[in-house]
């Protein structure tokens, strides 16, 4: 990838007092515009990695090494993701966060247009339209009058996506974007997020469960087992070519799932 | 195929389940919202039957009418040949059991995992018995022995979907209603659940009813599958009859969305 990094991970480690660590010699870059996945069994610290980026671990973690972030200046903060306070300025405008389960995170007595609007200075209801409008809703005063619960599954994680997008972030981290809506909701997001990272630019780390969609969702794949990167690179030459026993199980799966055999099982 | 002499273990006739107008903050919605629209199925005894379809196409609906959780508007189901209703349910809850998509929220937190698969056996069992049959029921479905004092939250996801395959088989159910049984899951845990699946319906003669929306674990487990959407029924048959030739095209952008190889 020749673009440039917007955001490198340099020697992270997580680790809770007295624990085993969460997360060991964590080492990786975000090439700008490009669209990175990052896969892993549960409890593989892929989250608390996503945590980490955003400076959210809370104060009970000791962590070391450091994350450099880009902005649209050109200029390159390093910080130390144990100290939350120095990410405020830029978590939602330079870093987005979007959760697995957003109506988890839209309050449900509230319309949707109001909460989006409330994050603009004066309350800006053209922002919020134009935003809903990005994330491909046709109907866009309808949406802005629904109230959460009259959202569907889709729906609602396009609505968090305009949440997220809100700051205008240049980059947007991902949590398991899509793994409760179904197929077809799941591809349609996936392409959502395609376009707008073509329209604007957006570099994305996308933490995923779907081997099938990688291929066309992401350019970059980082795999993760036990709290450390076992494989990066390359999307396409990562699938053909899996060096660790993990990825390579993962890949007999899915080939097996999609030729209509049973799989072996792992472990 | 369909067997036609066998005689079904369900069957379900012009199901209509119909969810009211509601209230929001004083606000009602004037019309009442047709989740399953005149739906007619039957499973046979030993068969393993699939609802396909996307969110919201009514599969979960028809689960929780089945079971009682909601009151059908219209229609007739029947089980064994006795019809189903408010009454008879309870006495069925023994032979028909769901198994959920969250095993943790199916899981009383302060109760054992023990004691949570004993509960399940009939009362007046003594407790030893009790014991020596959840402990065979826990190997039987994978688990430790040294869960059986352990609490849920001790358990992993896969874990926990394990205890609630077990509690199932417990109370002695014939037949299991699975509802998003793995999406959960990790892709190994659901290599692992679906091959738990299978062993014990093969040992067991059970009888499955799933519900996915995800075609490759279905194509593996299911005899037959019915496509839905929008609360009706569009497309049913085998398996290999809906993926070589799918009739409708919400069918064909699934089997497209899914991947599979014919």
């Amino acid at each position: 990838m020749s673009h440039p990094p917007i955001l490198s991970v340099n020697n992270l480690n997580v680790a809770l007092p007295g624990a085993r660590g969460i997360l060991s010699d964590i080492n990786f870059v975000l090439p700008a515009g490009s669209t990175t996945a990052i896969i892993g069994e549960s409890g593989c610290g892929k989250t608390t990695l996503c945590k980490a980026l955003l400076g959210l671990l809370g104060r009970k973690f000791s962590v070391s090494g450091n994350i450099t972030i880009g902005s649209r200046d050109g200029l390159n903060t390093t910080l130390n993701p144990g100290d939350s306070d120095s990410f405020c300025n830029l978590r939602g405008t330079q870093i987005g966060l979007l959760f697995q389960e957003t109506p988890l995170t839209l309050n449900p007595v509230l319309r949707v247009g109001r909460q989006i609007s409330d994050l603009f200075a004066s309350s800006d209801r053209r922002a919020a339209l134009q935003l809903l409008e990005l994330v491909g809703f046709p109907e866009t005063e309808r949406i802005y009058r629904a109230y959460p619960h009259e959202l569907s599954g889709g729906q609602a994680q396009r609505v968090g996506l305009a949440l997220a997008l809100a700051g205008r972030p240049e980059i947007l981290i991902v949590d398991e974007p899509a793994t409760a809506l179904d197929s077809i909701a799941r591809q349609d997001f996936f392409k959502l997020l395609r376009k707008l990272q073509i329209e604007s630019g957006l570099t994305i780390l996308m933490v995923t469960h779907d081997l099938h969609t990688l291929a066309v969702a992401a350019d970059r794949l980082i795999v993760m087992f036990a709290g450390r990167i076992v494989e990066q690179g390359d999307c396409q030459s990562v699938l053909e070519h899996p060096a660790h026993p993990y990825t390579r199980s993962l890949l007999q799966i899915e080939r097996a799932f999609r030729n209509g055999q049973w799989p072996e099982e792992m472990h | 195929m369909e067997n036609q002499s066998a005689h079904p273990l369900l069957s379900v006739k012009n199901l209509i389940v119909e969810y009211p107008p509601h209230s929001f903050f004083g606000r009602v919605k004037p019309v009442s919202r047709r989740a399953v629209d005149q739906v007619s199925f039957e499973v046979v005894k030993g068969e393993t039957l699939a609802l396909v379809g996307e969110s919201g196409s009514g599969k979960t609906s028809i689960t929780m009418a089945i079971l009682g959780f909601v009151t059908p508007t219209g229609g007739k189901m029947e089980f064994d040949g006795v019809e189903l209703n408010e009454m008879t349910i309870a006495k069925f809850r023994s032979r028909i059991q769901p198994i959920f998509q969250d095993a943790g929220a199916a899981l009383n937190p302060q109760m054992k995992i023990g004691r949570a698969i004993g509960d399940g056996f009939p009362p007046g069992l003594p407790a030893d018995q009790k014991r020596i049959r959840a402990l065979e029921l826990m190997k039987n479905a994978g688990l430790a022995e040294n869960y059986y004092d352990a609490y849920p939250r001790q358990l992993s996801g896969g874990q926990k979907q394990r205890v609630c395959l077990a509690r199932a088989l417990a109370v002695g159910a014939g037949m299991l209603i699975l509802d998003e049984p793995f999406s959960a899951q990790d892709i190994s845990i659901q290599v692992q659940l679906m091959h738990l699946l299978r062993d014990l319906k093969a040992a067991l003669g059970l009888t499955l009813l799933l519900i996915s929306h995800d075609l490759t674990t279905v194509r593996l487990l299911a005899d037959r599958i019915l496509v839905m959407r929008a609360g009706k029924i569009i497309e049913s048959g085998t398996i290999a009859d809906i993926i070589s030739r799918p009739q409708t095209d919400y069918a064909r952008e699934l089997i497209r969305q899914a991947g599979i190889k014919p």
